[in-house]
């Protein structure tokens, strides 16, 4: 009873959460409201016994999508010193029509979802009520994935290949963002923030103890909740910090180390892939025996990866200028 | 079960906000909703079986969520990219501070 | 027996903060005594329902595993409550007065 009572608040308050979201009248207001929206679906996904997704959402789905956001916001009201203007003066008259667009567009848009939910609600509530899916075939296997948690062993063993090319969307999407970037000097975007003495004691304290934490997901990983990715999302959120507290430079992108970072893990997976294909086997086909030691290398170099990249996509959004020491020949 | 309807209420959400919002960054937020929505749905069909859930759809899942926020990323470089060309491309008569 | 007893009277007395805090952010008048309900109550809160998790753990490791936790939130808080009223302070609202609105 009190679990159904749960969840029913758990649903009623993601809805509104995500309508918040999305309509806030300011965009600030918009932004954050996304981060409780994500830890309330971590909260949801412990409910629904993945762990595994918990933290990462908690990790990835609220904290850095959430930073990502407010630093674009930031970044688009910053510069235009027009929209303030405006929003000041008129903000009465502009909020009605700011948030939503023509009738047109909201028709269709309500069409659309009418449609497509009822589609999805008819697929779901026909969907066989008992069904154990892929569990038995992966438990059957488990001891010869060299991890113990399945779903460690589905990401790095039973479908490796999801892995290997997500690490590869990631290394992408990075150089998307920093293409993006603009050759000019630009002005110093974070002028107007001040150093803060309680968040450098902060800093001291917490970066340490989070790369301890990640550590510790990343080997217990192999058999409990915890994986590379937790571990690397974690580590990036200590760089982020970083970033914000002026400790480390999103330019240090251009220095070579950091760039041997960032294909850390691609090369290490990709080429324990490719490797094992001498011994006859096929693609990502690791030998039994070995399973384990090159599982936790390729996780290891994983975690380094993904935390430098998200850090990484984490500065090229807050700070779009490269900087005036690094251009060199840059024209 | 009753998550995996909350996800097609999400996804329709999403949809619904994609389309009709004007701001980009409402926009990437109704996307990454819609997201979370697919999530939940798959992950509440993979919790069906008694005792220990499918774990392929949590992996599925697990790498979505990095894979969305790695597209999220490159959405709002690019937003970012467009308003301030936007801005640039006005005359300077309509900036007023 | 008695141990559920003591986590029941922590877990309430806990959401009796997380109560009294809610009712301060949403009630009171301006940013500054917001964060002083918000952060003051809801830290107090966090520190008795993580008690009364710690004593419901199976292991001693857990429970100092859950106060870690709640050590963490209390610093993380802290910081974020200071930040905003320096950033408050800074772009000059000022502090609410007896008889304003």
């Amino acid at each position: 009873m009190t679990v159904w009572a749960f969840d029913i608040l758990a649903l009623l308050a993601l809805v509104w959460l995500a309508w918040r979201a999305m309509t806030a009248r300011r965009i600030e207001v918009a932004v954050v409201t996304f981060l409780p929206y994500g830890l309330l679906m971590a909260l949801v996904w412990a409910r629904l016994r993945a762990p595994d997704i918990a933290i990462a959402e908690a990790a990835i789905g609220a904290g850095l999508t959430t930073a990502l956001l407010i630093a674009a916001a930031n970044r688009i009201r910053r510069r235009s010193a027009y929209e303030r203007a405006a929003d000041t003066a008129a903000a009465s008259s502009r909020s009605a029509d700011a948030r939503l667009g023509g009738w047109g567009k909201q028709l269709v848009g309500a069409v659309l979802a009418c449609v497509v939910g009822g589609l999805l609600a008819a697929a779901v509530a026909n969907l066989p009520a008992q069904q154990a899916g892929l569990s038995p075939q992966v438990e059957a296997n488990l001891s010869d994935s060299g991890a113990g948690n399945p779903v460690t062993a589905v990401l790095l063993n039973f479908r490796g290949y999801d892995t290997l090319l997500e690490i590869a969307v990631l290394l992408l999407a990075l150089i998307g963002v920093m293409q993006l970037r603009r050759e000019t000097p630009g002005p110093v975007v974070s002028a107007e923030q001040r150093h803060s003495l309680v968040l450098d004691s902060l800093v001291h304290v917490i970066v340490p103890l989070i790369v301890i934490v990640s550590g510790y997901l990343l080997w217990r990983g192999g058999d409990a909740p915890g994986g590379a990715f937790q571990a690397g999302a974690l580590l990036a959120g200590a760089g982020v910090l970083l970033i914000l507290n002026k400790q480390a430079r999103p330019a240090w992108l251009s220095a070579r180390v950091v760039r041997a970072f960032v294909a850390a893990g691609l090369l290490m997976f990709g080429g324990v892939a490719l490797n094992v294909m001498w011994t006859g086997r096929n693609l990502l086909e690791y030998p039994i025996e070995l399973a384990k030691p090159l599982i936790l290398a390729i996780e290891a170099a994983a975690t380094v990866s993904i935390a430098v990249i998200l850090t990484m996509l984490f500065g090229g959004v807050l700070t779009p200028h490269r900087a005036p020491s690094l251009q060199g020949g840059a024209s | 079960m009753l998550y995996a309807f909350g996800g097609v209420a999400l996804v329709c959400l999403g949809l619904y906000g994609l389309v009709a919002l004007e701001h980009m960054l409402r926009r990437i937020l109704a996307v990454n909703v819609m997201g979370t929505g697919v999530f939940l749905i798959l992950i509440a069909s993979a919790a069906r079986a008694e005792g220990a859930p499918d774990p392929v759809p949590h992996a599925m899942v697990l790498t979505g969520i990095v894979v969305a926020v790695s597209a999220t990323a490159l959405a709002v470089a690019l937003a970012c990219r467009v308003a301030e060309q936007e801005q640039e491309g006005r005359p300077e008569g309509e900036v007023k501070p | 027996m008695w141990v559920d007893v003591l986590s029941g009277l922590a877990l309430v007395t806990g959401l009796a903060f997380f109560v009294a805090g809610t009712v301060g952010l949403i009630r009171f008048p301006d940013i500054y005594t917001r964060l002083h309900a918000l952060t003051k109550a809801d830290t107090l809160g966090l520190g008795f329902v993580s008690l009364a998790i710690a004593l419901q753990s199976p292991s001693i490791f857990v429970a100092l595993k859950v106060m870690l936790v709640w050590a963490v939130a209390l610093a993380a808080g802290a910081t974020a409550c200071n930040l905003i009223a320096q950033y408050a302070d800074r772009s000059g609202l000022r502090p609410w007065e007896r008889g304003e609105p």
